[in-house]
């Protein structure tokens, strides 16, 4: 069989194998979500801890994450597609939005209750998570 | 004299079958994948891939593994290094049939 086969033949096995490849890899592209909705989620938690007085809504900031954090991670064991490397690329992203949130706790002591700060502090720590998210996509 | 061969020489008997190379070419693109992921992305019924499954897991191609996620029982596929090293020759061997640059 393979002995006949003509260069349009192959051409179309290429094409129906590439499509193919596509669409599970588009399914396995994921990460990128989670990332997003992670980096989002530690945004407000840095706006939280910096502007909210109140120690209930301090308390309902971090449970919210805790959820939220629940939540991402039932999502993820639910997907049905797994890009090679994933973890590998988006860890150095992870790391630096949690390093940037940890220095902007650790220096944010005098800025208690300062919207500009906290708010850019939120930035910040968002920014890598992003970055990673738009990279995965283009994985 | 040259001693070039044709390339169908280095065609893959095994991935010759339109529906085995489009399985191990989406698996290719990632590390796994679930059993009903192959299935709708390479648009064909479970009965189908179950047999050609049971083919390419036989030649060593590909990897099965079970596993849960809560009560589900979730059955993923995997291509081994023996199946992307059959993958990569067959797909270079098309493409020169097929004319295109490697």
């Amino acid at each position: 069989m393979s002995s006949d086969l003509t260069a349009d033949e192959a051409r179309a096995a290429l094409a129906g194998a590439s499509s193919s490849a596509a669409r599970l890899r588009q399914r396995a592209r994921w990460a990128s979500t989670q990332m997003m909705v992670l980096g989002l989620g530690m945004g407000a938690v840095t706006v939280g801890v910096g502007l909210i007085e109140s120690k209930l809504l301090g308390a309902a900031v971090f449970a919210a994450w805790g959820v939220l954090a629940l939540i991402m991670r039932r999502w993820t064991s639910r997907r049905t597609a797994h890009l090679t490397g994933t973890r590998g690329r988006t860890a150095p992203y992870r790391s630096l939005s949690l390093a940037l949130y940890g220095v902007a706790i650790a220096a944010g002591g005098d800025a208690y209750g300062d919207p500009t700060y906290w708010v850019s502090a939120a930035v910040l720590v968002t920014v890598p998570m992003f970055v990673g998210a738009f990279r995965e996509r283009r994985a | 004299m040259t001693d070039v061969q044709h390339p169908r020489h280095d065609l893959d008997d095994l991935l010759t079958h339109a529906v085995r190379f489009s399985v191990v070419a989406a698996l290719a693109a990632v590390e796994k994948a679930e059993f009903a992921a192959v299935r709708d992305s390479v648009e064909i019924t479970a009965p189908t891939l179950s047999k050609q499954v049971a083919l390419l897991e036989g030649a060593g191609y590909v990897g099965v593994e079970k596993g849960r996620v809560g009560r589900q029982t979730r059955t993923w596929l995997l291509l081994t290094h023996a199946g992307r090293e059959a993958y990569t020759r067959h797909l270079a061997a098309l493409r020169r049939i097929a004319g295109m640059p490697k």
